[in-house]
């Protein structure tokens, strides 16, 4: 397991966002967790990367213990993770957003490689290397997102809502970069509001409500599930 | 970003120095010199607030604490232990940091508006410890008698510091030297990360960059050369006193980085110049001078929200494209 979170409780002032949550990620799978909003979706993830430090539970990651340690701690160890809301640095260009994605990599070399292997995963990312960020259309800043936070070379991959505001016809193209960089060998927790992309993607599953697991199972299982179809997938 | 230097730019950065050094030779009256000096420490300042506000995007309103503390410190080590300024100025220095470092680690926690203002009751704060800590700081009678930085003769020029041409020049190499180093800096890695931070301080944080590190950093580093700029002034004035170093001098540096451009290491001393130079310039207008430098800011600070070299740069960027 490369990921195994026990127990994981988490709150807002008195806003409890996360009661007693069980997630566990094999290493080179794609798990995703949906949910509606507020369900906890984001502050799971927030939670695993040492964003948010109120939190109580187990996160083990690789083995070992890292819940409490500090967010930059966490990166080093090879996790990272693309925030909600396609966020890019505006001001800077596509080339340097992605060399920030590195900021850890001291090793030249290693971050050409990396850029390569970004570039080919996201071309469009290359022949606009020298554009601002903020010029880009909705979908580039997502690739953009995820380009940086593969630029760390994480052995775990969180995406927060990759899909949210992009046409159809992007979100399949994501589907495909998406699987691509799991078959290169980089473990994806995915969180999502697109149940049926998600679901569709995905090797396990987790049904979050209200701050707890409601559902969990084979992503092709849940796919079936009446209460999933009803709820989620609105069918 | 446009790092490289061409040709072009090391003559015509040669020919600017030269200017520079002439300076003296055209403006021989003192009250121009002395100008001029306080033009090179307010430009010192300036920058090292930059760095902080403008960079890291923390806003700081009690800098000058920094410069008055730098500037005590100075004074009181070489009156008390009779080293000269050239090692009292990196004890200043040392000083400052230190006390911005302890302040940094404090406040840095806070954003916008809450950290301006706890930064500026850091600033009154030590005014109020200058004003009345009076075995140590001499009160608000001040501390008087302070040296000249002692002589130093180089092959072929000799400065010492008995005129304000020879301030001038070490004013010159302290801005100088300063550009230097907060120009690699702020395109260095640190100075990436500093931008990102100002620009989203969790995206930054989720990439892994230590954002409350950086930004003490920063604070450290702008407010231990605030304390060296103070140790000029000190023992440039001879004289130093509380009511130099208070908020209303924060204040003052900062509308100096807004009018010039707080995003670029140029912005800040272009205000500090034409800020100082300004008022002088308006005393021909007689009671209306401060009124007038008034309008001017305002109408500047509403117009060029960039600041005057903020714009200039980005209108040059963008005819280039």
């Amino acid at each position: 397991m490369l990921l195994s979170v026990k127990g994981l409780s988490a709150h807002y002032g008195r806003v409890q966002a996360l009661s007693s949550v069980d997630i566990d990620a094999p290493e080179g799978s794609i798990v995703t967790l949906i949910g509606a909003n507020g369900a906890g979706k984001s502050t799971f993830m927030m939670a695993v990367s040492g964003v948010l430090r109120s939190i109580s539970g187990e996160i083990e990651y690789d083995g070992r213990r890292i819940d409490g340690l500090p967010s930059d701690e966490i990166v080093r160890l090879g996790l990272s993770q693309c925030p909600e809301g396609r966020r890019v640095w505006p001001g800077m260009t596509v080339l340097e957003n992605l060399e920030m994605g590195a900021f850890q990599v001291g090793d030249a070399t290693l971050v050409r490689d990396r850029l390569m292997r970004v570039y080919a995963h996201f071309p469009i990312l290359e022949q606009r290397s020298a554009q601002l960020a903020g010029s880009l259309s909705g979908g580039e800043q997502q690739m953009l997102a995820i380009g940086r936070a593969l630029m760390s070379g994480p052995r775990l991959l969180m995406l927060d809502e990759p899909s949210l505001g992009l046409a159809p016809i992007v979100v399949e193209h994501l589907v495909e970069i998406i699987r691509e960089i799991r078959n290169s060998g980089t473990t994806i927790i995915l969180v999502e509001q697109n149940a049926f992309m998600a679901l569709g993607l995905a090797d396990a599953a987790y049904v979050l409500e209200t701050g707890r697991v409601a559902l969990s199972g084979k992503a092709s299982e849940l796919l079936k599930n009446d209460m999933v179809r009803k709820s989620y997938l609105g069918v | 970003m446009n790092g490289r230097m061409t040709g072009a730019k090391w003559l015509a950065g040669l020919a600017g120095a030269a200017l520079l050094c002439a300076v003296p030779r055209f403006f021989s009256l003192d009250y121009y010199l002395h100008m001029f000096v306080m033009s090179e420490i307010y430009a010192v300042l300036a920058m090292s607030l930059a760095l902080i506000v403008g960079f890291s995007g923390q806003v700081s309103m009690g800098h000058a604490a920094f410069y008055g503390v730098g500037a005590y410190a100075s004074a009181l080590i070489s009156l008390k232990s009779g080293l000269p300024f050239w090692v009292t100025i990196w004890c200043a220095g040392a000083v400052a940091g230190l006390l911005s470092f302890v302040i940094g680690k404090m406040v840095l926690r806070l954003r916008g508006h809450f950290l301006a203002i706890t930064t500026a009751f850091f600033g009154v704060l030590v005014t109020l410890i200058l004003n009345n800590w009076i075995e140590l700081t001499n009160g608000p009678m001040g501390v008087p008698g302070i040296p000249r930085p002692s002589p130093i003769s180089l092959p072929g020029l000799t400065l010492s510091f008995e005129t304000r041409a020879d301030y001038y020049y070490l004013g010159l190499v302290f801005v100088g030297l300063v550009a230097f180093l907060l120009y690699r800096l702020v395109n260095s890695r640190i100075g990436n990360a500093l931008i990102a931070i100002r620009e989203n301080e969790e995206l930054a944080r989720s990439i892994g960059v230590d954002a409350m590190a950086y930004k003490v950093f920063a604070f450290t580093l702008g407010g231990a050369l605030a304390g060296m700029a103070g140790s000029f002034y000190a023992h440039y004035i001879l004289f130093i006193s509380p009511v130099t170093f208070t908020i209303a001098e924060s204040i003052n540096l900062l509308v100096m980085i807004i009018f010039g451009g707080m995003t670029t290491l140029f912005g800040p001393v272009f205000g500090a110049v034409a800020l100082t130079l300004l008022p002088e310039f308006l005393r021909m207008a007689g009671s209306l001078r401060l009124v007038i430098y008034g309008v001017a800011l305002v109408i500047f600070i509403i117009w060029l929200p960039l600041g005057v070299w903020g714009t200039i740069k980005s209108k040059w960027m963008e005819r280039r494209g």
